[in-house]
């Protein structure tokens, strides 16, 4: 008994000396200390990662940025999140505290970003964030900002569908029973409606789901011209979805506002499933890419081996940042937040040009979130052709139709 | 609802159920014989369908040679678990739920860094569709379900008739006793673990071309897998059949009617089983 | 049972966690150890199960019970925090009951079983109903109500907190494990059959235990709302009963109480302080697990008493969890 009393002090006292010997570190190079947390336990998570490593790595190299007069290289940090609000918590508690990060960009998992907000705004961290929470368009945040279009990204694809199917009338949708699926198919159905399609049912499922015959038949039972899935994953699970809904005997016009994986989808499905279907397509996918594109493309594959798009719908947030810096002349996180608060931003992304936008419609009019050049393609013969681009001020046009005026 | 309808529901929900059998059945047999729970089980299932992708869609292999080339691997990979991990905790039900939770927790991530994030898909080895009357079944979904059948007459075989089989019932029924006839309840342990990572393994093989090929296939399939057993008895083969039946059908028909809430409606129906049977519907109380 | 030593060891301990706050400046530090308190009391509410024989995953589903009751005891009916603390712990209790009346009739394999299913269908109950706020969760639940002059804006508050109802379910549990309850708990865990010819009931003691348990696991639950201050489904799965289940493993299954205490203060630190790449963490981890469970069946607090039969082992290959020597005996 008391062999094992004397172990826990030592276990406390080994504890106590470990956590008050701080981390010092002797500085040459006045660096930017840049935190990100990502799901490592996901391909979007790692690649995003590798992605960013790279494009600060090769900043860095071309000799960083310089703010009035002084010259600062990024320094990135990266930690895992595995999705989990747990662990997502301690990883930016850890930070903004161990690490002293400034500015965190690129995070995706809405339950790690909701939970560290307060936090944020707190010890004013610039937080540049990917993912789709409609929770950081709160007007009482100074220092949080959407810098990928997941929240925008739907009047433009609607656009497009209805230039591909006017006489389209009814859509049904599929969506995964979680956060981000019950959004999306809320946030659609409102455009989808303002649009001038009902909506005649939503249908969710687990998000572990395969099986999805059940779902297939009951969309078709409905008779829809268009059928939607918002939320959806971008592999094998759509393409079953896709399968499910084709043997069903649906052949209308599908529509889906994220690019697909195409290898993974076709890996479970037939090319006459897919035929027809509305979809984003990266530049990075085009058959000539446009040159930034084309650059990115070929960096990754020389840097890692290989190449994925996946990391294209977060890293927009480190290229903004960068911008950001530039035109508020400054590196102090509060200066840039209350910059870009009243100014907005327009920037370079690797897949088209970007702009801040306000939303009114969630009573934010300050700068908020973003929106994004877009480029649309549709399935022919198992390939994903390109077939509509919208432009910035198309984009705008198409978002102020749903959401309301006021966005610029 | 009309009547075409309900039957291709009915009979969707039929074919899903018989795949959740097979892939419970190997947990079944571990149950009885070991009477130890492997976490792992739904990792030997995902390995199962990997293998078999590989070997059929990157070597060209024949599909069901693929499954068979599968099945050995995944057999030695179980063998060689219970040899190194399982049989020096045997009896202990937690420290063994510990272990195989660890190698859980390994062998997913050794696939997913091992074989990539990229889902697969195993294409089917017969296109096309089968149509009987008003039900149509796509021609794989078929495969699967003729497979498992014959899986499932087989092992009835295997348990019944043959003296290894007949000895895994007795070490089932009452170890000492088993012992006291002569049985080498060692030897057994080893067969029925090693069975049970086979059966985990073939049906990965034989579903692969009907859903996707992913690392995450066995965490998805995991909790059905448990709610089979949970109505069946744990323990009992027929209890199986039954409890993979009933959820199924709920599945089929739950999900058309209420989507994401089907998880939730199967519990709640399994809580109504267990409060008269709460041993589930074969289940023996231990 | 008590002398001088282990009076001074636990005096020791009780004033460096005392001061702790004046020597750990950081609040990621602070932040760490205030989980880990609340993974400790997780810990002790399996262990309690574990006493009986019942090995349960459902830890993580009483645990959100209670923070989801919590959380809306607060917000939706305006009642204190310190009022919500107790109600929230009735909370699990009671579910406890309404799920235990079914489930505990089993035990061993089955009702581990059970305890998945229950575990991985509870966020989908959280996720689907409205008034948990569905896939998203809680948000902006507030901090608890000061306490005179205490209010619990920053860490430090928080972390007395902790420890306090931390220190309190210790005692109770320590306080069950001497009584007739524990003991019969004990006998049911060596020999059921044995315990019942003894005319112990074993589905009214193992009720009883499940009972409990939540209803601890539930108080964690409350804590944990108004410290994080979000909720979300996802927390609440068989991922952490799992976890849960590690820290006694790790810790030592015979030690009800420090097991969980060792274990799950290893498994908040170590992973937050070694920059381990993330991607190979779980190989990591389940590679630990299996090691630990071949080898140290016992747990680390069984490394004392391993130690000093190594000469032994070199001659008999010795494999037996060691039973009946926890600090209550």
């Amino acid at each position: 008994m008391k062999k094992n009393i004397w172990s826990v002090v030592v276990l406390l006292s080994v504890l106590v000396i470990f956590v008050s010997t701080g981390n010092s570190q002797a500085q040459s190079v006045k660096m930017l200390k840049v935190g990100s947390v990502l799901p490592l336990n996901f391909g979007m998570g790692v690649d995003t990662k590798n992605a960013l490593e790279m494009l600060a790595a090769d900043f860095n190299a071309a000799g960083g940025i310089v703010i009035k007069g002084e010259r600062y290289n990024v320094q990135l940090i990266v930690y895992d999140d595995k999705w989990t609000a747990e662990a997502g918590r301690a990883a930016v508690e850890k930070l903004v505290y161990q690490d002293k990060v400034k500015y965190l960009i690129s995070t995706i998992s809405s339950p790690t970003i909701v939970s560290g907000l307060a936090l944020f705004e707190q010890e004013k961290i610039l937080n540049l964030f990917a993912g789709a929470s409609l929770r950081i368009l709160d007007p009482n945040l100074r220092y949080t900002f959407g810098a990928s279009t997941v929240r925008t990204s739907l009047p433009p694809v609607w656009t497009a569908a209805r230039k591909i199917w006017p006489d389209a009338k009814t859509v049904v949708f599929l969506a995964p029973n979680d956060e981000g699926g019950k959004a999306r198919a809320m946030e659609e159905k409102q455009v989808a409606e303002a649009f001038g399609v009902k909506v005649l049912d939503t249908l969710y499922y687990p998000r572990s789901t395969s099986d999805f015959s059940s779902l297939g038949l009951k969309a078709n039972s409905h008779n829809p011209d268009l059928i939607d899935y918002p939320g959806t994953d971008a592999g094998t699970q759509f393409g079953l979805q896709i399968k499910a809904v084709y043997a069903a005997g649906f052949r209308g016009g599908q529509v889906s506002a994220i690019g697909p994986k195409m290898e993974e989808v076709k890996a479970v499905t037939s090319n006459e499933s897919l035929e027809g279907l509305l979809a984003k397509m990266g530049d990075t996918e085009l058959p000539d890419p446009p040159p930034v594109a084309k650059a990115f493309r070929e960096r990754v594959t020389k840097t890692y081996g290989k190449w994925s798009d996946a990391s294209l719908p977060w890293i927009p947030a480190w290229f903004a940042l960068i911008e950001a810096m530039k035109k508020a002349d400054s590196v102090d996180p509060t200066v840039i937040a209350d910059y870009l608060a009243t100014n907005g931003l327009e920037w370079q992304r690797v897949d088209g040009k970007a702009m801040l936008i306000k939303r009114p419609d969630r009573k934010n009019t300050k700068y908020c979130d973003c929106v994004s050049e877009a480029q649309y393609g549709q399935v022919k013969n198992g390939q994903l052709v390109p077939s509509t681009r919208l432009t910035l001020p198309e984009v705008l046009a198409a978002c102020e139709k749903v959401f309301g005026k006021g966005l610029r | 609802m009309t009547a075409e309808l309900f039957a291709q529901l009915l009979v969707n929900g039929l074919a899903i159920g018989l795949i959740y059998v097979l892939v419970a059945s190997g947990l079944i047999i571990l149950l009885g014989v070991v009477r130890i729970f492997n976490f792992a089980h739904a990792e030997f299932y995902m390995l199962g369908a990997f293998i078999t992708f590989g070997a059929c869609e990157i070597l060209h292999l024949n599909f069901f040679f693929s499954i068979a080339i599968a099945v050995v691997v995944v057999t030695i990979l179980g063998a060689l678990s219970y040899r190194f991990i399982f049989r020096s905790l045997r009896g202990d039900i937690l420290l063994c739920t510990g272990a195989s939770i660890g190698l859980s927790m390994i062998l997913m991530r050794g696939a997913l860094l091992g074989f990539g994030t990229q889902e697969r898909g195993l294409h089917p080895p017969f296109p096309g569709n089968f149509g009987i009357g008003f039900v149509t079944l796509p021609a794989e979904k078929v495969i699967a379900i003729a497979l498992c059948l014959a899986v499932m007459l087989g092992l009835y075989f295997l348990l019944m008739r043959t003296k290894i089989g007949k000895a895994m019932r007795a070490v089932k029924q009452d170890t000492e006793v088993a012992a006291l006839q002569g049985i080498n309840t060692n030897k057994i342990y080893l067969i029925a673990f090693a069975s049970a990572c086979a059966l985990a393994g073939l049906a990965g093989g034989i579903v692969a071309p009907v859903f996707s090929v992913t690392p995450a296939m066995g965490h998805n399939i995991f909790l059905k897998c448990l709610m089979v057993l949970t109505v069946g008895g744990m323990q009992s083969m027929l209890g199986g059949v039954i409890g993979g039946v009933v959820v199924g059908l709920i599945t089929s028909f739950g999900m058309f009617y209420m989507g994401g809430l089907t998880e939730i409606l199967i519990f709640g129906i399994i809580g109504v089983i267990l409060a008269f049977k709460p041993f589930g519907v074969f289940g023996v109380p231990h | 049972m008590m002398n001088r030593k282990t009076v001074i060891g636990i005096a020791t301990v009780l004033v460096v966690l005392a001061i702790l706050p004046l020597i750990v400046t950081s609040p990621y530090h602070m932040h760490l150890i205030i989980m880990t308190c609340i993974n400790v009391m997780l810990g002790l509410s399996f262990s309690l199960l574990y006493s009986t024989g019942m090995l349960s995953i459902a830890a993580g589903s009483f645990w959100g019970i209670g923070a989801y009751a919590s959380a809306l005891f607060v917000m939706k009916l305006d009642l204190s925090f310190w009022v919500a603390l107790p109600l929230s712990a009735l909370v699990a209790l009671l579910a406890a009951v309404i799920l235990g009346t079914v489930i505990t009739r089993t035990s061993g394999i089955a009702f581990m079983i059970q305890t998945l299913v229950l575990s991985m269908i509870m966020p989908e109950i959280f996720g689907n109903l409205e008034i948990f706020g569905g896939w998203a969760g809680l948000l902006g639940i507030p901090a608890p109500n000061p306490l005179g002059p205490i209010t619990f804006l920053r860490k430090i508050p928080f972390y007395y907190l902790a420890i306090i109802l931390l220190l309190l379910n210790i005692l109770v549990f320590q306080a069950l494990y001497f009584s007739r309850v524990g003991r019969a708990w004990r006998a049911i865990r060596l020999n059921p059959n044995l315990a019942t010819m003894l005319g112990i009931n074993l589905y009214r003691y193992r009720l009883l235990a499940f009972m409990i348990s939540s209803a601890s696991a539930g108080l964690a639950g409350s804590l944990y709302a108004h410290y994080f201050q979000s909720l979300e489904p996802g927390m609440f799965g068989a991922f952490k009963g799992i976890n849960v289940q590690i820290f006694s493993i790790l810790g030592g299954l015979n030690f009800y109480i420090l097991g969980p205490v060792i274990g799950s203060a290893i498994m908040t630190f170590v992973p937050e302080l070694l920059r381990v790449s993330k991607e190979i963490e779980p190989i990591l981890t389940g590679g630990l697990l299996i090691f630990l469970v071949i080898f140290l069946p016992g747990g680390i607090l069984s490394l004392g008493e391993f130690m000093s039969s190594i000469p032994e082992i070199f001659q008999k290959k010795k494999r037996t969890v060691r039973e009946g020597e926890g600090e209550y005996e």
